[in-house]
C-alpha cells in the first residue's frame, strides 16, 4: 500500500472595491489536504480542511473498499520545489498601496467609477508519498480585478480591467489602464462591416481547442480534430502547448498525479499540426498517447483528465508589428460567444476598442465578430504578440469577420 | 456564544456541508466521494467599512472575530447604522430535510440508484462518451449575529446527471439530462426522461443543418426563457450595480416602463429548488420580489447594504458560494410569470422563425447572449428542421420591448451541477423558468 498526501494552501489578502474606493477587506487563510492510499489497482481518498490527521488517513483506506480502478503507479523517487513568490509587501503595505492608486483614478478619471476586487493572492500546492515522492510548487501574485462603468452609461458595467503579476509596478498599472479610459472617452461612430484584424486573447476563443484536443475525446472519436493528428490543419506560426513553465501564474511545475513534463512544457499543436492531445495517467495508458501532465480535480478527488494550463507560443514580433501599420479591433470584453459543432465561433464583443499603430484610439460601438476554427488559426492567422501590451497579456490577432448591428 | 466586540457589527455564518459524487465514466466507476466539510466566515462592520474572514478552523472563529476587529474603528453609532439597520433579526430553526438527510442514505443505495440510469447509455450505440453522475447536497447553515439575529436551516438537493458525446456526420454533439429532486426517494424511475432526452439529441445531431445568419423571431423553451430573464434582466436588478451611480439610478428608476405590457420577471427565494433560500447569508428571510411587472420596472435585488444605499428594502438577494466569500447581491429562482396564450397559439402566429429548446450558457449585460444546443426551425406554425447555431444575442432593453407572446403555465427549472457566475463567484446554485416566450428581432449565427 502506497500513502501519497496531497495539498493545497491558499493565503489571500482581498480589498473589495465599491465607487472607486476600498470598502471591505477580506483576509482568507484555507488548507485543504487530501489523502491518498493506492493499493491492488485501487485508489482510497479522504480529504480534510486543515492538516490531515490519522483519521483522514484510515478514511481514506476504508475508502478503498469502494473498488475505485486506478491501475497506474504512483509517480515516484522525485523532489523538486519551486518557489516563484517575488518579494512582495505587507498586506498593510498592499492596502495603502491600493488605496493610492484608486485615489489616483478618481482624481484623473472622475467620469468613471471601479469595483469588484483588488487581490494579493499566495498558494502553494505540494504533493508527497511513500515513494519519494515530494513536489512543492509556491507561487504569489497581485490581480486587479475592476468592472468599469462611465458614470453617463446605462450598461451595468462598460468594460473589465484585469491585470495579473507576480511583482507588479503599480505605476505601469495605471498607465495601461488609463490608456484604456482614454480611448474610452473617444467613441468613435465609424461603422465597420467586414473581416479586418482583430486582437484577442486566447482565453477567449480557445473553446473548440479546450473540447477537441481532450485525450478522452480523442481517443473515443468524438472530436473534430480525430482524423487531424499528425496533420497540418493550422498556420505555421500556430504552436500550442501545455505550459506548467514559470509564466502561468499559479500554475504548478506538476499535475494532481504527480506527473511533469521536460522543461515543464509540451507541444499540442506544433508549427500548425497536431500533434496528441492532453492526457493524464489513465488517458495515456488506455489510449496510448503522450501523458501531458493533464490531470486534475479537487484535493480531495480521484485524478481525473482535466485542462492544463495552455498558452500559444508568442511570435518574435511585438502587436505592432504584427499589425504593420494595418488598422485593428481589440475585442476587450466579449459576451458569451461560442463554437458551434463544426468549429464555427460567433460572440458579441460588449467592448472594442480600436487600434492603430498598436495604440488604443477609441471606443467602438458594440459589434460581432465570427470565424471558422481552420481558417482563423489557418490562413487568418496574424500571430500571437512577443510583447504584453495591455492587461499585462499577450494577444493574437486574427483576421475576422466583424459586423456591427 | 461569541464575545462581540464593543460598538461594531458582527455576525457569523457556519456552514455544514455534507455531499456524495459517484461519478461513472463510459461505464467506469470514476469517484465515489462523500464529504463532510465545516468551515464559517466571519464578519464585522463599522459603518465605513466591512471586514471578513473565512476559516475552516471553527475553534478560532473568536480570534478571527477579535483580528478583525483591531482593524475595525469603533463606531459609538453602529446599532443606528443605516446598513446595521436594515440587518433582519430572525430567530429560530427552520431544519426542513433533517428527516430526509441524503447524507443518511447509504452509498451502497446511491451506488444502486446511479447504476439504473447507467444501464440504458448502452442501448444507444452512437453515444460514443458519457459520464453519468450522482451528486446530492446537505447544507446546515447556523447564523448568528451580534444584533440578535440566530437561525439555523438547511437545504438540500440530490441529481442524476447523464452527459454524452454524440457522433452524426462525422460531428460530435454534447446533450445532457438532469434530473433533480430534492429527496432521495424521489431520483428512482426517471428513465423515460433520460431517454427522451436522448432521443432528441440523436434526432438533432443527425439531422441539424447549418442555419442562415439572420434576424428571426424565436421561440423560447420555458428553461431557455428563464435564462433569457436571468441573463437579460436578473442580474441589472442586482442592486450592488448601482451603487453610487446616479446615472443608473435615474435610468432604473422604479415604476419606469422597460418592456412589453405582458411581461412580468419575478425572483423567489421561496421555491424549493436549486434557487431555494429560505433566509439569505445575512440573515434575512426569503421574500417574492417583482423585477418586472406588466412591463414597469417594479423592484431590484438587495443586500442589507445595498438597501440602505438605495433607500429601499432588503430582499435577501445577500449570497455567498461558500462560507469562503462574503454574501453579495444575487439572484434565487428567476423566471418569467405567464400569460394567457396557449403554446399551440404561440407557435401557430409564426411563419417562420426558430424554437430555442435548450441551451449550453448564457451570459448578458447590455447584449444578451444564449448558445443553444438544441434548436429547429419554425415553419408556418409548425416545429420544422433541427438548426446548428453558435449563439443567439439581442440588445437587452430592446428585446424586452419585443416580447409579443408568453404561453400560459410555468416551468421552473432547477440544476444540481453548474450555476450563476458573478465575478469571483462561481458556481452559485439558481433556479429559472418560464413559459414560452415568443421575441422578435433576434440575432442568430
Amino acid at each position: 500500500m502506497v500513502r501519497e498526501q496531497f495539498q493545497v494552501k491558499i493565503n489571500s489578502f482581498t480589498l473589495n472595491v465599491t465607487q472607486t474606493a476600498v470598502d471591505a477587506v477580506r483576509k482568507k487563510q484555507i488548507t485543504k489536504t487530501g489523502c491518498r492510499v493506492y493499493s491492488d489497482g485501487y485508489i482510497g481518498i479522504s480529504g480534510t480542511f486543515g492538516e490531515a490527521g490519522e483519521k483522514t488517513w484510515l478514511d481514506a483506506e476504508k475508502n478503498l473498499m469502494k473498488k475505485i480502478p486506478y491501475p497506474y503507479p504512483p509517480s515516484a523517487g522525485k523532489t523538486r520545489i519551486r518557489n516563484t513568490k517575488k518579494a512582495c509587501g505587507s498586506q498593510t503595505d498592499f492596502l495603502k498601496q491600493s488605496e493610492e492608486f484608486l485615489a489616483r483614478i478618481r482624481k484623473d478619471f472622475p467620469d468613471f467609477i471601479c469595483s469588484n476586487k483588488l487581490m494579493s493572492v499566495e498558494s502553494e500546492v505540494s504533493i508527497h508519498n511513500d515513494l519519494g515522492l515530494d513536489y512543492c510548487n509556491s507561487d504569489q501574485s497581485i490581480v486587479f480585478g475592476l468592472v468599469v462603468k462611465h458614470i453617463k452609461s446605462i450598461n451595468v458595467f462598460d468594460t473589465i480591467y484585469s491585470f495579473e503579476d507576480r511583482d507588479p509596478d503599480f505605476e505601469s498599472v495605471y498607465e495601461d489602464l488609463s490608456s484604456q479610459l482614454t480611448a474610452f472617452r473617444n467613441p468613435m461612430e465609424q461603422k465597420i462591416n467586414g473581416k479586418i484584424p482583430v486582437v484577442i486573447g486566447f482565453q477567449d476563443i480557445s473553446g473548440k481547442f479546450i473540447e477537441s484536443l481532450n485525450g478522452e475525446a480523442l481517443g473515443r472519436g468524438v472530436s473534430i480534430f480525430g482524423d487531424k493528428i499528425g496533420k497540418k490543419v493550422f498556420n505555421d506560426d500556430f504552436s500550442l502547448i501545455v505550459d506548467r513553465g514559470i509564466e502561468p501564474i499559479h500554475a504548478s511545475f506538476f499535475d494532481v498525479e504527480g506527473s511533469v513534463l521536460e522543461s515543464d512544457q509540451t507541444a499540442l499543436i506544433e508549427k500548425g499540426q497536431i500533434r496528441c492531445g492532453y492526457a493524464d495517467k489513465k488517458t495515456a495508458d488506455k489510449y496510448g498517447m503522450r501523458n501531458t501532465a493533464a490531470a486534475g480535480g479537487e484535493y480531495n478527488s480521484v485524478p481525473a483528465l482535466s485542462v492544463p494550463p495552455l498558452s500559444v507560443l508568442p511570435s518574435q514580433k511585438t502587436l505592432a508589428e504584427i499589425l504593420n501599420g494595418r488598422d485593428a479591433v481589440i475585442a476587450a470584453v466579449l459576451s458569451g460567444g461560442d463554437f458551434n459543432n463544426e468549429g464555427q465561433f460567433a460572440s458579441p464583443v460588449q467592448m472594442a476598442y480600436s487600434i492603430r499603430d498598436g495604440k488604443l484610439v477609441g471606443k467602438l460601438p458594440e459589434l460581432t465578430i465570427s470565424g471558422n476554427i481552420y481558417d482563423l488559426f489557418g490562413n487568418d492567422y496574424f500571430g500571437q504578440s512577443g510583447d504584453k501590451p495591455f492587461c499585462g497579456e499577450r494577444y493574437l490577432v486574427l483576421n475576422m469577420d466583424v459586423n456591427q448591428y | 456564544m461569541y464575545q462581540y466586540p464593543k460598538n461594531l457589527y458582527t455576525d457569523v455564518r457556519i456552514e455544514t456541508v455534507s455531499k456524495t459524487n459517484i461519478q461513472f465514466e463510459n461505464g467506469e466507476l470514476k469517484e465515489n466521494k462523500t464529504v463532510s466539510e465545516k468551515g464559517a466566515m466571519v464578519r464585522i462592520y463599522d459603518g465605513k467599512r466591512w471586514y471578513y474572514s473565512a476559516t475552516t478552523d471553527l475553534n478560532s472563529i473568536q480570534n478571527e472575530i477579535d483580528d478583525l476587529a483591531e482593524m475595525a474603528v469603533p463606531n459609538s453609532a453602529i446599532l443606528q447604522d443605516s446598513v446595521v439597520d436594515k440587518l433582519e433579526i430572525n430567530r429560530g430553526m427552520d431544519l426542513r430535510y433533517q428527516q430526509d438527510d441524503v447524507s443518511l442514505i447509504s452509498n451502497d443505495q446511491k451506488m444502486a440508484l446511479v447504476k439504473s440510469y447507467l444501464e440504458l447509455i448502452s442501448d444507444y450505440p452512437e453515444i460514443r462518451n458519457s459520464k453519468i453522475f450522482y451528486l446530492d447536497n446537505h447544507t446546515v447553515k447556523h447564523f448568528v449575529s451580534g444584533k440578535g439575529a440566530d437561525i439555523t436551516f438547511d437545504t438540500q438537493n440530490c441529481t442524476i446527471v447523464a452527459r454524452y458525446t454524440i457522433m452524426a456526420n462525422d460531428f460530435p454533439q454534447d446533450g445532457q439530462a438532469n434530473i433533480y429532486k430534492i429527496r432521495f426517494h424521489e431520483l428512482a424511475g426517471h428513465q423515460r426522461e433520460v431517454r427522451d432526452e436522448i432521443e432528441k439529441d440523436l434526432d438533432y445531431a443527425k439531422r441539424a443543418v447549418p442555419v442562415k445568419p439572420g434576424v428571426y423571431t424565436c421561440i423560447l423553451s420555458p428553461l431557455v426563457a428563464g435564462v433569457f430573464a436571468h441573463e437579460s434582466f436578473g442580474h441589472k436588478s442586482e442592486a450592488d450595480f448601482m451603487i453610487g451611480d446616479e446615472e443608473m439610478r435615474k435610468e432604473w428608476v422604479i415604476g419606469k416602463k422597460v418592456g412589453a405590457s405582458l411581461l412580468n420577471i419575478i425572483d423567489s427565494g421561496q421555491i424549493e429548488g436549486s434557487g431555494y433560500v429560505p433566509y439569505d447569508d445575512e440573515g434575512c428571510r426569503a421574500k417574492k420580489t417583482y423585477l418586472i411587472k406588466d412591463g414597469v420596472l417594479s423592484g431590484r435585488l438587495h443586500s442589507a447594504y445595498t438597501a440602505a444605499l438605495l433607500n429601499e428594502n432588503p430582499t435577501a438577494n445577500a449570497r455567498a458560494i461558500s462560507f469562503e466569500y462574503e454574501p453579495i447581491v444575487r439572484m434565487t429562482t428567476t423566471y418569467i410569470d405567464s400569460g394567457k396564450q396557449t403554446k399551440e397559439e404561440l407557435f401557430g402566429e409564426v411563419e417562420d422563425g426558430i424554437f430555442i429548446d435548450d441551451f449550453k450558457h448564457g451570459s448578458g449585460m447590455s447584449t444578451f447572449t444564449i448558445a443553444p444546443s438544441r434548436a429547429y426551425r419554425i415553419c408556418h406554425g409548425k416545429i420544422a428542421e433541427p438548426l446548428k447555431i453558435a449563439v443567439i444575442t439581442g440588445n437587452v432593453m430592446k428585446t424586452l420591448h419585443e416580447i409579443d407572446g408568453v404561453s400560459d403555465a410555468v416551468e421552473i427549472k432547477s440544476f444540481g451541477t453548474g450555476g450563476c457566475g458573478k465575478m469571483e463567484q462561481y458556481p452559485l446554485r439558481v433556479g429559472f423558468g418560464g413559459p414560452y416566450v415568443r421575441v422578435n428581432g433576434i440575432n442568430v449565427q
